[in-house]
């Protein structure tokens, strides 16, 4: 191996001295610049996504196989039998394993097809296919696009054995590609959503605080909230229905240092570490 | 120009495992990347400066993969890269744990640069440090496999 090696200091070319004022400029400007909002999918970028997509599809299946001896899936958790023949899968037969997988997968399809009977909206299923890049954004490729009639800001639920009223909500489509869209989930740091308490019906936004919980934020000292109280959508920021369900109070504390606002916790219905199959509804504007 | 179109294979095939496979073995925000290594690794071969271009190609098809903006991917590789080239160009004999310090500070800054431009700046501590921790243990065992593959792919046929 040839590492680490001197380089050669000093002998500089006149292209790279070019180049480096070219870089030092851009960057400067990228830094800076109008460039810092995400701009929406660019056509090439958009055939790139495309492309990545079909290796990303591939790929999934293998990655599903390793998430699920990783992280043991929730339909698991709580049910002795599932979790004891879940544990004899493990450890004694790989081919159970797939049957396994098809078990959950036929169950979050069967509760995709509750909420699609219950709710009576256009709801679309898709499979996620990918993660995001980084690994604190929460974001995920579905495998539905354009073509299918998916458009940005579309709300993405998931279902649940009884599914009467409403889905649970997972996110909402940020860009969409021709075959391809991706989710932003309600715990990343960039998702809002307005929502309000089912009980005192106090009004809030929900804001995605990273790994696996929300905070309902601008909600004034003294408002009746209490902790297990369900947060639900208000329908309000016109991208989501009302009535779904958010997530539940787990923590309530009055601000600190003199502040206006409360500082509540609230933890997603979804485990939205193990979602495989979501239902993306289609043409919301005609509900509001 | 081969040893270009290589470093973008391997860097698209990289983010590709990285959205899928390392994804699905993540624990917390932690997750092996082998984006970063390889442009680490790239700053202490190129003896050269010109080759930041395919660092930026590599940053665009980065941004690709991501929901957050192109332009932070841009920013975080080369700047990787700059501090790796310009640090180990005035460097001949460190220990071992001396590369990894180094390593260290170089993948903190770039993993620092991801997460302002992602606005989760409350995640530098301890979240983004430890990440960068692991990243550069890591890097060593990504910089003999990078030149394991450069010598299979590039050295064969000069021979």
């Amino acid at each position: 191996m040839k590492y680490p090696f001197r380089k050669n200091q000093g002998n500089w070319s006149r292209w790279s001295k070019i180049i480096l004022v070219v870089v030092v400029v851009l960057l400067v400007f990228l830094a800076t610049g109008p460039f810092r909002e995400k701009p929406g999918i660019l056509p090439g970028i958009s055939i790139l996504t495309e492309v990545n997509a079909v290796f990303e599809s591939i790929l999934s299946y293998p990655a599903q196989w390793l998430s699920s001896l990783v992280h043991p899936s929730i339909y698991g958790r709580g049910n002795p039998e599932i979790l004891a023949l879940k544990h004899r899968i493990i450890a004694l037969e790989k081919e159970l394993a797939h049957y396994r997988e098809v078990e959950i997968e036929n169950l979050e399809l069967r509760h995709m097809l509750n909420l699609k009977r219950h709710t009576r909206l256009n709801i679309l299923i898709a499979k996620v296919i990918a993660e995001d890049g980084i690994p604190w954004i929460k974001s995920m490729i579905l495998d539905k696009g354009s073509s299918d009639g998916v458009t940005e800001m579309d709300p993405v639920l998931v279902g649940r054995d009884n599914s009467e009223d409403g889905g649970l909500v997972a996110g909402e489509v940020v860009d969409v590609t021709l075959h391809t869209s991706r989710l932003l989930l309600i715990t990343d740091y960039d998702c809002r959503i307005a929502a309000i308490d089912q009980r005192s019906r106090v009004r809030g936004i929900l804001v995605g605080q990273g790994h696996g919980i929300c905070s309902f934020n601008f909600v004034q000292n003294g408002k009746d909230i209490k902790i297990g109280d369900v947060i639900v959508t208000s329908g309000l920021d016109g991208i989501f229905p009302k009535g779904f369900l958010l997530g539940i109070v787990v923590s309530v504390s009055p601000s600190a240092n003199h502040g206006l606002f409360q500082k509540i916790i609230v933890k997603p219905f979804v485990e939205l570490n193990y979602i495989n199959w979501v239902g993306i509804v289609l043409e919301t504007k005609s509900i509001h | 120009m081969k040893e270009f179109i290589l470093l973008i294979v391997i860097g698209y095939i990289l983010l590709l495992l990285d959205v899928t496979i390392f994804a699905s073995i993540q624990f917390s925000y932690f997750r092996i990347e082998g984006i970063i290594p390889l442009v680490i690794w790239y700053g202490l071969k190129c003896k050269n400066f010109e080759p930041i271009i395919v660092v930026i190609i590599l940053a665009l098809i980065a941004g690709t993969f991501t929901y957050a903006s192109t332009s932070v991917w841009i920013l975080c590789l080369c700047i990787g890269y700059i501090l790796a080239y310009y640090i180990y160009s005035q460097i001949s004999n460190l220990a071992w744990y001396q590369h990894i310090l180094l390593l260290w500070f170089i993948t903190s800054v770039m993993v620092v640069i991801l997460m302002f431009g992602t606005d989760a700046t409350d995640l530098i501590w301890p979240y983004g440090i430890t990440e960068a921790f692991i990243l550069a243990i890591f890097c060593p065992l990504w910089f003999y496999f990078f030149d394991f593959l450069f010598e299979i792919f590039l050295l064969k046929e000069e021979k």
